[in-house]
Order: structure tokens, then C-alpha cells, then sequence
């Protein structure tokens, strides 16, 4: 154990609690005081956006699309091209927080996969890493301590979960405009490869305060198990409401501990697709509708009743904790509606052994099943990676540049080595040039350096082209659908703090009437709590910056 | 040699370390602290150990009257007064709901629950062989060691919906019983994770105090015909009294937290007008939304009821003759 | 406690059956005993069937688990050990083990001997300042500090990223110095005072009489101490910055709750992990045996009639 310098004044000074609490208390920097109005959609507005340069060094199999599709990679590119000449770092160190979702990786003196990649990036990478599930709680402490990474991701989410997060921004963190800005940026050509579409997440007090990390546009995938449809006999691409009530009554038997779902929110997405709710809120003339208030949730709602009725939903659909993704894998459910698309290689791995598993993806159609329901795009970040104010400019430049290594594109150079590590330590090479994670690889390249700068989402299933199509197919018909959430990129602080408390309480209510212990009528009152609790406020909030102007700059 | 000078001290006053209440012998502050040093000084680290860990960030408590934002401190936070209370006098129904279900869960749970150990300590220590008494006790104090959310799942697996005894009840043609997710069921099944859980650990505090027991004492009784009922009634349960007295109150002194981690977990099925407590309402009103003063204002809260309590209990102890957590 | 008239060392063993029954107990009647068996034999298979469970889920393969519909089997079906070798790959684990064990040894070490230091100041009644210290004690009971407070404590106080971080904020648990404190109450004030007519100091007293007469309490309450050190991980996740320095709770935590989120960022290539469940229950195994071999070590110092012998006053 490193034995701490704790003497015995420090242990006085300590003692002597009031002084001590105060000096905590008043910690953080004192510049200017609170200042709300600094993030105004006149001054957003005014944000310039990065200007967007596609990444043209490789082709891919099949391009992606200005709506959003992902570009598609049948197998992994066999030359891999350098996309940062220079090293970006000057020796020294930066530092990073971010969350991650894979058991720790050792630390960088027994990981060479850690050690390959600060000489690549000429410094020594520290990072702190938070499982997904602490980060919040990690994320205010660190904010409170004011003990700064120089790179720090925030909560996933959209907005962020932050309160007060312009004010934090401005006062914390750095303004990035003078570096990112229109063409400014294309002295990071890898963060000029990031859509704009991402870049609006991260405009907040007039300026570029993060780097977005982009993740594709259609948010979620259907999954269902191809397999088990065609065991039961019904088609994978049920049309209208009747036909997947009976397809999910079809793959439904609780003697053989079958269900067609798992959790509530698995029928209630598509269901919501399906009567054309809006994608969280509608936009008619600067006025915003919340899918709580339509008609069609309301119908959603008496579908999810008779769903529940039927008994298509696993009994313990509404215990949150429902180990989804396991029974999913074991067959006892079939469809597994609201799962992140990134879902699809860990699917694929983990039923690798599985001969019978037949991954496929459901294309939803409208109630009376005559067209395609309309898309729900996703939000298109995962978080931004907020940099920490330096006194040197120079630290600044050095801090991007890494970032500008970190998000280098499919197929570069950096990018096999930041996914794959080093060929013959951390993977092979498959027959068709798919790089393939060794034991080494696994453990040692899970640092969640993906959530401080990542490059577009690239279609890609090592080993299996056929997928690359047939996602990209699901892709392209589903986008072309697609409709936004209007008030993506916008910040409503209401929807960063109070939104989640009233919204389970909303969901806690909806799922007493699905279940029948509360009568229908409750929802009218369920809306009204909301509204008053959050709803109403947020609407106020994104209205606002949507009338002033035409919203964040686009 | 300070060793002693306080030796020669304790010499000379024996009987200030026998009853404190006896009057005469109460030296002034000084001396007795010159007396005492020694003692004092053995105490010392954990003392401020104490201060320095618990206090001081108790101090921290006063962002309950904050709307505290971490990225400006308590000093720059703004101060609203008892805004974060009023809770207290809104009287909303959701708090109602949370605050009857608080206190229906401690009575169960201080009624039912915590005299399962003291029993189950009782039973082990009823069985004669030393070996199977402790093989007994390394098996029953295992749950203790999961978390509640694998107890949670456990529990789910193995008596949900569509756990294993339905699977097997609707495998052979039996009706299912439903007992997780019902929310009249809610109450019995915190109750019965909790004594699965907690009751064998629970035992290794009485099982401790029982050892102190002189086993003459019950060699003594059994000569002169005592049963073993007796020597229970009248040996063992007497010896233990003072201890199981003093948990209790402590037991009360957190009356107004009930489980937090394991209902929040299991929240979603029942809904909340069952499953609603103190805890769960402060965090589903405030935490999620990052409302640290709430959080501090409920910890409060909670703390001035726990000294009531504890007051009152520890009056009514020594009513009773007992020593309680604290003397007179 | 009625340990009234009471002397030391009395440890002599007495003379007992070959089922352990002492001479001068009498056989239970048949209906007592049955119902002891059947009360005990209960509570017994509550507890082994569900540990059964975790432990053959742990060793099961997927197709187990698969034909179990996702869920806990009876029977592993085979030993498939994948879910332990990912857990203990890479030495993350075991070198988290060790960091894990140094700091229950000596956090429950430190614990120990600052919680009796207080107790027995506090126990004797009357000694200087320990009624205002037992208020504060109860108060550190009822009322507790918040997060960040916390974490402002240890980060003023320089301890971020120490091992000490993880231990001193904790060392001192006030419910276990009132237990202690009270135990030490309960013995023979008769001892102190000859020890002290003989002229030994309270320090002198506290090794040579009160410890020796409380390994009870001292077993239970470093049983206590040692399984709060073991298992903690929140304070690590808030204090420790450098992964390799994280005790095993937070470790195995990362492989627990990240994969269980609804729409999951896992993005990108890794290898397949061993079935979920199998994975959760192989690390149960993993993060409760070490502390359970402490146990029987204790268990001893329970033992009937060994701490306190009788005097004749």
C-alpha cells in the first residue's frame, strides 16, 4: 500500500471542521456569477458549426446515406491507411473520464495494448474509468471536488443528465469555437469526419463546448429470432396490429417457457410505432405536443392492455431488472423490440455456438399494416467529451489532437489499432483479413477511449459479410421514414433534473393500467402529474429556443 | 511516570469506575481528565477518527436549506430557506402513501424480523453437539453475503412467474401461484427476503453474548431440576436481555429506513401505491433529478426522528431497569 | 448480564459425552427433538437450495442455461468452467484479490484496535468526557453525511486515489463501539479494580484483562468490520481514480451491472462472453468464498463457557 503523507497538522487542520468544510465549500472557482441567460438561442444561433469533410480514404462496400444509413463493410479493409501523420502528443500526460461497459482492463504497466497506444499517441493516457451504472453519481462528485480530467465525458443522454450543464460548461469547461469552428476544424480531419447532425449536441453559451461521439441515426434495432419465427410459422415482417398480435400469440407458450416479449417497453415501442406516435415530442408551428399527451399513446396504451391480456408478454415484463438480453438468447422470448443497435455483433458472439440462432430485424408497419410505420431516428450522441479549461493554448491543440487520433475513421490505421490492438499480440487475421481479438485482446483493449472520441458508426460484422447487407438494407428502409425528435440538441435543464423523477412515476401509472390494477380513466390524471411535475416546464424550455429561432443551428 | 500517576489515580478512586451516578466521589473536570488521560488516550484515534469522518461532513448537511449544485459548492450554491422540507407540510399523498408504508414495514419489521436471530440463536444454542452447531451456523449465515440484487433475482428465479416453482406448477397442470408482483403480497415478500437474508448473521451477536454465559450456571440449575426450558427462561434470556435491548433501540433510531436497495429493486412490478417508502420517494422525487438538498433535508429529517426514538426507548429502558444505550 | 460473580482463566475443559452433550444435560425428549430437527432442517434447505442453484448456474454452459429458459438450473449438466476463466483472464481479479485482502487485514486490524480504544474509554462510566462521546457516537448512528461531503473530506484531506481512502473514512463504525462499549460494560468490575489496587494502568488493563475476556465481541465485531472492508465498493468508485488500484467488489461490480443495461453502448468487436448468468454466479462464488473461510476461524472464540469461567466470589 503507498503510505500517505498524513501528518499530524493536517490532521489538526482537519479536525477544525468548520474551516476546513468552508474551504471545501468554496473550492470551486469563483468567476462571474450565475448566468442562465448566457445560453440563449440568439447566441447558439450564432454558433458556427464545424464544417463537415468526409473521410474519403476508403470506399465502402455500400455508402452510407446523407439521411443517416451507416456505411456498410462487407470485411475489413485490407489496406488500412494512416489518417494522422503526426504524433499528436508532446510527451508528458492528458487525462480522461469516461464510463465503460466491459470488466476493467489491466492497468497501462501490464497492458501492452495501454502502452502501444500512448507512444502512438505521444503521451501517457491516464484514465479513469466508471462502470455505466455509477457514472452519474461519480460524475457529480468529481464536479463538486472540482478535481478535473482534462477530458470528461458526460452521463449519456440527450441532453446530458447535467443540471445546469451551460452554466457548468462555461465556468469548468472549454470553449472550443476559436479551435473546431468552420474550417478551423480541418486541422482535425478526423473530428471534420463527425456529421453535423452530431455536432448540435454540444453548441451550448454561443460556442462548441465538446466533442459529440456520434452514433448512428437509427438509434435502436428490432431484434427478433429469425429461428424462432420460422419455427412457429409466421412471418418476420408482420403487417399491421392484427397480424402481430397473432404472430406474437404464435410465438407464445408458457408450458414450454416461451413469450414473444420480455419487457414492457419491448411491445410498447413498436405499438407506439405502429399508431404513429410522435418520436417524444411532435413540432406543429413552434408548439410541441409530448407523446404522453396524444391520442395515440392513449391507443398505444389499450393495445399494451390487450397485449398483456393475451399473455404474449413474459410475467415479469415489468420487473426492470429482467435479464432481457439473457433471455433473448435462450429463446424463451422472440422479439426484442428496444435494444440498442450496437446489439447486434454482441448477439451475434454470444450465440456463436448456437446453430439454430437466426438473428433478423422486424420492420414495423403501420396499424392497418399498409405501409411502414414511421422511424424514430435516434439522437446521434452517445454524450460529449467536455474538455477542461488549460492556461496553455498549446495544451489545448495537443488535448485535440489526441481526440483527432482517438476518432480516426473505419479501416485507418489508428482505428485498427484503437478496436484491435497490435496483429499477432491482440488479433489475428482471419482468412478474409478480419482482425480477430485474442485472450490478450479482449482483456487488454477495453478502455473506454470510445467515449472520449469516436469516429461515425461503421456497419461491420467480422467474419459475416451477409450481415453488412442485410443491415444496411434494414437501414435504408427504415430511415427514409425516419422523423427527428424536434428538440434534439436543444438543452432543457427541467429535462436533465426533474424529467426522470416525473417520467417514472409516469410509467410506474401506465403500467398499473396495463396490468388492470388501475382503470383506464387513471391515464388522464397521469398526464396531468406529469405535465405539472415536468412536462410542462420542459415544453416551456424547448419552446422557447424552437420559436426564437429555427431552434440550434443546423 | 504518567503510567503511573494515573495507576496511583485509579488507586485512589476505585469507585468512580463502579456507578457514576454515586455523587460523592466526582472529581472536577481537570483532575479527572488528568486521572483519566491515559484512557482518554486509547480512545483518542478512533475518536477523531469519528469527528473527523463523520462530523465534518456532517457539517455538509446544511445544503439541505441549499439548492445545492455541485459545480458551485455550498458557498456559491443559493440558500432557500426550508424549501427542500416541504415535503413535510405539503402532505401530498404520494409522501402519505411512502410514510404509511414506512411505518407499517418498521413495525412489521421490528416486531416480526428482528427477533428471528435471538430465536434461531437460541435454537443452535440448544443443540449439543459444538460441531453440528457450528456447521449449522456457517450455512445459515450465508445469504448475508449477497447483495440484494441477486437475493432479489434469487427470489425471482426461483418463486416469479415464471420461475422454477411455476415452471414446474404449469408443467403439471397446476393453476400458478403468483406471489412476486402482487402488491397485497408485496409487504410479506420484503419480510421473508429480509429473515432469509439477515436472520442467520443476525445470530452471531447473541451467539457471542451467549458464550459469556458461565456454564456452571446451568450446571447448577440442572443439579438442582431446572429443565432446559428453564435454564433458558431464566439464564440465558436474562444474560441476553441488556444486548437485545440496546440493538433495539438502535434498531429504532433508523425506524424511517426500511430497506432502500431492496424495494427500489422490486418497485416496478407491485407499482408504487405498494411499494412506496421514505427512501424510495425521496429518491424517485429527488436523486434521480440530482436534488441533493432534498436528499439532505430527508437525511435530517430522518435523524431528528431517529433521536426522538431513541430518547423515548432509552427512557423507557430504564424505567425498566435497563441500561439502555446511554445512562442516566 | 448475570456474570456477577465471575473470575479469569477458568478454561479447564469439562468433561462431556461423545456427542458433546455435557454430563449434566439430559436427553431432549423425542417430540423436542424432532421439532428442533425439522425447524432446523428447514431453514437449512431454504439457504442450500439456493446456493446449490448459484453454484451449478456458475458452472453450467449455455445450453444449460438455454433449456433452462435463461434461467437458474438445479444441475450444471457438465462442468464448464469458461464463466471462471473469464472472470480470473488478464489478472485484473486476482490482483484485486490481493489489494482486497491487504485492506480488509488491515482496516479490520486498524478498526479493531480503534473501536476497542474507544469502547473501553467509554465503558467506564464516569471517565473523562465519555458521556458527551457516547452522545456523539449515537449521533454518528442516526444522522448520516452525504456523498459529495464526503468525498470533499477525503479529497482535502489528500487520501484520493490512496488505499487509505478506503479504509480510514470507515474505520470507525459508531453501532459496532456502542456494541463493544456495552460488552465491555458487562464485565466483572471486581477484575478492574484489584488490577488496579496491583497498579496496573488502563492501558495495562485493557491487554491484560478486557481483551482477553472479550474474543467474543472482538470475533464478532472484527467479523463485522472485515466483511464491510471486503465488501465496499462504492467508496473505491468514488475515491480510487487508478484501476489498478480497485478493490474486488468494484472489479467484479463492472461485470455484474454493465451488462444488464437496457440499450447497452457496447459497441464494437469483443469476444463472446460465457452466458450471462453463468458469469453473475461464477463471480458470487468468487467474491464470497475468501470471506467465508474467515468465519470458522472465529466461530471458535463463540465456543460455550471458554471466555468467562466461573469464580466463587
Amino acid at each position: 500500500m503507498s503510505p500517505v503523507a498524513f501528518t499530524r497538522r493536517q490532521v489538526l487542520a482537519g479536525a477544525s471542521g468548520t474551516a476546513l468544510l468552508m474551504g471545501l465549500g468554496l473550492s470551486g472557482c469563483s468567476n462571474g456569477s450565475k448566468s442562465a441567460e448566457t445560453n440563449s438561442v440568439a447566441v447558439n444561433n450564432a454558433a458556427v458549426l464545424p464544417t463537415y469533410i468526409p473521410y474519403t480514404g476508403l470506399e465502402p462496400d455500400l455508402p452510407g446515406t446523407e439521411e443517416g444509413v451507416d456505411p456498410a463493410f462487407r470485411n475489413f479493409p485490407s489496406e488500412n491507411p494512416r489518417s494522422v501523420p503526426e504524433t499528436p502528443g508532446r510527451g508528458g500526460s492528458v487525462s480522461g473520464m469516461a464510463n465503460i461497459y466491459y470488466a476493467v482492463p489491466p492497468g497501462p504497466d501490464r497492458n501492452t495494448y495501454w502502452q502501444g497506444l500512448n507512444e502512438r499517441l505521444g503521451t501517457n493516457l491516464e484514465l479513469q474509468m466508471v462502470s455505466n451504472a455509477d457514472y452519474q453519481q461519480k460524475f457529480a462528485t468529481t464536479i463538486a471536488g472540482n478535481e478535473l480530467p482534462d477530458m470528461l465525458q458526460t452521463p449519456n443522454g440527450s441532453p446530458p443528465p447535467v443540471a445546469n450543464l451551460p452554466q457548468l460548461l462555461q465556468r469548468r469547461f472549454t470553449d472550443l469555437s476559436e479551435h473546431l469552428s468552420g474550417d478551423a476544424i480541418k486541422d482535425y480531419p478526423n473530428l471534420a469526419n463527425i456529421p453535423t447532425r452530431t455536432w448540435r449536441s454540444s453548441v451550448y453559451n454561443g460556442g462548441i463546448y465538446g466533442i459529440p461521439i456520434p452514433r448512428g441515426a437509427v438509434g435502436n434495432y428490432h431484434f427478433i429470432r429469425k429461428d424462432l419465427f420460422d419455427k412457429a410459422g409466421v412471418s418476420a415482417e408482420p403487417k399491421g396490429y392484427e397480424e402481430f398480435l397473432e404472430t406474437a400469440k404464435a410465438l407464445t407458450d408458457p408450458a414450454q417457457r416461451r413469450w414473444a416479449f420480455s419487457l414492457w417497453n419491448q411491445p410498447r415501442t413498436v405499438l407506439g410505432r405502429m399508431n404513429g406516435e410522435p418520436n417524444v415530442w411532435r413540432e406543429e408551428g413552434g408548439n410541441l405536443t409530448h407523446r404522453y399527451e396524444t391520442e395515440e399513446y392513449a391507443q398505444t396504451l389499450n393495445d399494451m392492455i390487450a397485449f398483456w391480456k393475451a399473455g404474449v408478454m413474459h410475467p415479469d415484463s415489468f420487473n426492470p431488472a429482467q435479464p432481457f438480453k439473457q433471455l433473448f438468447n435462450a429463446g424463451t422470448v422472440a422479439i426484442n423490440a428496444d435494444d440498442g443497435y450496437p446489439g447486434w455483433t454482441q448477439y451475434i458472439l454470444d450465440n456463436q455456438d448456437n446453430e439454430e440462432f437466426e438473428l433478423g430485424l422486424m420492420p414495423v408497419y403501420n396499424r392497418d399494416g399498409s405501409d411502414l410505420a414511421p422511424w424514430h431516428l435516434g439522437s446521434g450522441i452517445f454524450s460529449i467529451t467536455m474538455i477542461k479549461q488549460q492556461d496553455d493554448p498549446e495544451r489545448l491543440k495537443e488535448i485535440l489532437r489526441v481526440l483527432n487520433w482517438l476518432a480516426a475513421p473505419f479501416g485507418t490505421e489508428e482505428y485498427l489499432y484503437r478496436l484491435f490492438g497490435q496483429e499477432g499480440v491482440d488479433h489475428e487475421k482471419d482468412a478474409d483479413g478480419n482482425p480477430v481479438l485474442t485472450k490478450t485482446g479482449t482483456t487488454n483493449t477495453v478502455l473506454p477511449i470510445r467515449y472520449l472520441a469516436d469516429s461515425p458508426y461503421t456497419i461491420y460484422q467480422p467474419g459475416r459479410p451477409q450481415d453488412a447487407d442485410y443491415q444496411h438494407a434494414y437501414q435504408s428502409q427504415a430511415i427514409p421514414t425516419g422523423i427527428e425528435n424536434p428538440v434534439v440538441g436543444l438543452f432543457s435543464n427541467t429535462a436533465a433534473t426533474d424529467n426522470a423523477p416525473a417520467d417514472k412515476k409516469f410509467i410506474d401509472g401506465a403500467n398499473e393500467i396495463v396490468q388492470g390494477r388501475q382503470p383506464f380513466s387513471q391515464l388522464a390524471e397521469l398526464v396531468a402529474a406529469w405535465r405539472s411535475e415536468a412536462g410542462d416546464k420542459m415544453r416551456a424550455e424547448y419552446q422557447e429556443q424552437l420559436q426564437t429561432g429555427a431552434g440550434a443551428p443546423r | 511516570m504518567a503510567l503511573d500517576q494515573t495507576s496511583k489515580r485509579l488507586q485512589a478512586e476505585p469507585i468512580d469506575w463502579g456507578d457514576s451516578s454515586a455523587p460523592a466521589a466526582r472529581p472536577r473536570r481537570l483532575a479527572r481528565l488528568s486521572r483519566d488521560k491515559l484512557l482518554v488516550l486509547l480512545g483518542l484515534p478512533g475518536a477523531v477518527a469519528l469527528l473527523l469522518f463523520q462530523y465534518v461532513p456532517l457539517l455538509g448537511n446544511v445544503i439541505a436549506f441549499q439548492d445545492y449544485q455541485p459545480y458551485l459548492g455550498i458557498g456559491e450554491s443559493e440558500w432557500v430557506g426550508m424549501e427542500n422540507f416541504s415535503f413535510l407540510w405539503e402532505a401530498n399523498p404520494a409522501f402519505l402513501t411512502a410514510l404509511y408504508n414506512t411505518l407499517v414495514l418498521t413495525v412489521i419489521q421490528t416486531v416480526l424480523v428482528f427477533p428471528v436471530p435471538l430465536a434461531l440463536a437460541l435454537l443452535l444454542n440448544s443443540l449439543a453437539g459444538e460441531r453440528l452447531k457450528r456447521l449449522l451456523q456457517s450455512i445459515l449465515y450465508l445469504p448475508h453475503f449477497l447483495s440484494w440484487v441477486i437475493v432479489v433475482s434469487l427470489f425471482q428465479q426461483m418463486l416469479g412467474n415464471a420461475g422454477m416453482l411455476n415452471t414446474f406448477l404449469l408443467q403439471n397442470g397446476f393453476p400458478i401461484v403468483e406471489i412476486i408482483g402482487v402488491p397485497e403480497l408485496f409487504k410479506a415478500l420484503l419480510t421473508a427476503q429480509v429473515i432469509w437474508k439477515d436472520a442467520g448473521w443476525g445470530t452471531i451477536i447473541f451467539l457471542a453474548a451467549i458464550s459469556r454465559i458461565d456454564q456452571e450456571q446451568y450446571e447448577a440449575a440442572a443439579v438442582d431440576g431446572a429443565n432446559a426450558w428453564k435454564r433458558m427462561w431464566h439464564i440465558t434470556l436474562p444474560s441476553i436481555k441488556g444486548l437485545f435491548i440496546l440493538l433495539l433501540i438502535l434498531r429504532l433510531g433508523n425506524s424511517l429506513s426500511v430497506g432502500f436497495e431492496q424495494i427500489i429493486l422490486q418497485q416496478g412490478p407491485v407499482g408504487l401505491p405498494a411499494s412506496e417508502v421514505l427512501d424510495t420517494f425521496v429518491f424517485n422525487n429527488g436523486i434521480v433529478g440530482g436534488d441533493w438538498g432534498l436528499s439532505a433535508a430527508v437525511g435530517l429529517v430522518k435523524g431528528v426522528v431517529g433521536v426522538l426514538l431513541v430518547i423515548g426507548a432509552n427512557k423507557l429502558a430504564h424505567a425498566f431497569g435497563e441500561k439502555g444505550v446511554y445512562e442516566k | 448480564m448475570s456474570t456477577d460473580q465471575a473470575t479469569i482463566g477458568d478454561d479447564t475443559v469439562r468433561p462431556e459425552q461423545a456427542n458433546g452433550r455435557p454430563v449434566w444435560m439430559e436427553k431432549p425428549s423425542l417430540l423436542v427433538q424432532a421439532l428442533k430437527f425439522i425447524a432446523l432442517a428447514i431453514s437449512v434447505a431454504l439457504v442450500i437450495i439456493p446456493f446449490w442453484s448459484i453454484i451449478a448456474t456458475s458452472l453450467a454452459s449455455q445450453e444449460t442455461i438455454n433449456a433452462a429458459a435463461g434461467g437458474m438450473v438445479m444441475w450444471p449438466g457438465g462442468i464448464d468452467l469458461t464463466a471462471y476463466q473469464a472472470v480470473l483472464s488478464g489478472g485484473v481479479v486476482t490482483r484485486a484479490m490481493i489489494i482486497s485482502i491487504l485492506i480488509t487485514v488491515v482496516g479490520t486490524l486498524l478498526s479493531l484496535a480503534t473501536t476497542a480504544g474507544l469502547a473501553y474509554w467509554l465503558s467506564r462510566s464516569g471517565s473523562f468526557g465519555s458521556k458527551p462521546m457516547v452522545i456523539l457516537l449515537l449521533g454518528a448512528v442516526l444522522f448520516s453525511p452525504g456523498l459529495i461531503p464526503n468525498y470533499l473530506v477525503v479529497k482535502e484531506l489528500g487520501l484520493l486515489d490512496s488505499y487509505w481512502s478506503l479504509i480510514l473514512p470507515v474505520m470507525i463504525n459508531a453501532f459496532n463501539v456502542i456494541v463493544m462499549r456495552a460488552f465491555f460494560q458487562e464485565l466483572p468490575q471486581e477484575l478492574f479494580e484489584s488490577a488496579a489496587i496491583d497498579g496496573a494502568s488502563s492501558a495495562t488493563i485493557l491487554v491484560r484483562i478486557v481483551l482477553p475476556l472479550s474474543k467474543a465481541v472482538l470475533a464478532v465485531i472484527g467479523l463485522f468490520y472485515a466483511v464491510a472492508y471486503w465488501n465496499a465498493f462504492f467508496n473505491a468508485l468514488l475515491y480510487i481514480q487508478t484501476t489498478d488500484k480497485w478493490p474486488m467488489a468494484l472489479v467484479l461490480r463492472t461485470f455484474v451491472v454493465n451488462q444488464t443495461t437496457i440499450g447497452g453502448d457496447q459497441l464494437g468487436p469483443a469476444e463472446a462472453l460465457p452466458p450471462q448468468l453463468s458469469l453473475q454466479m461464477a463471480i458470487l462464488v468468487i467474491a464470497v468464498v475468501p470471506i467465508l473461510l474467515v468465519y470458522p476461524f472465529l466461530q471458535r472464540h463463540f465456543a460455550k463457557g471458554v471466555m468467562i469461567g466461573a469464580v466463587k466470589g
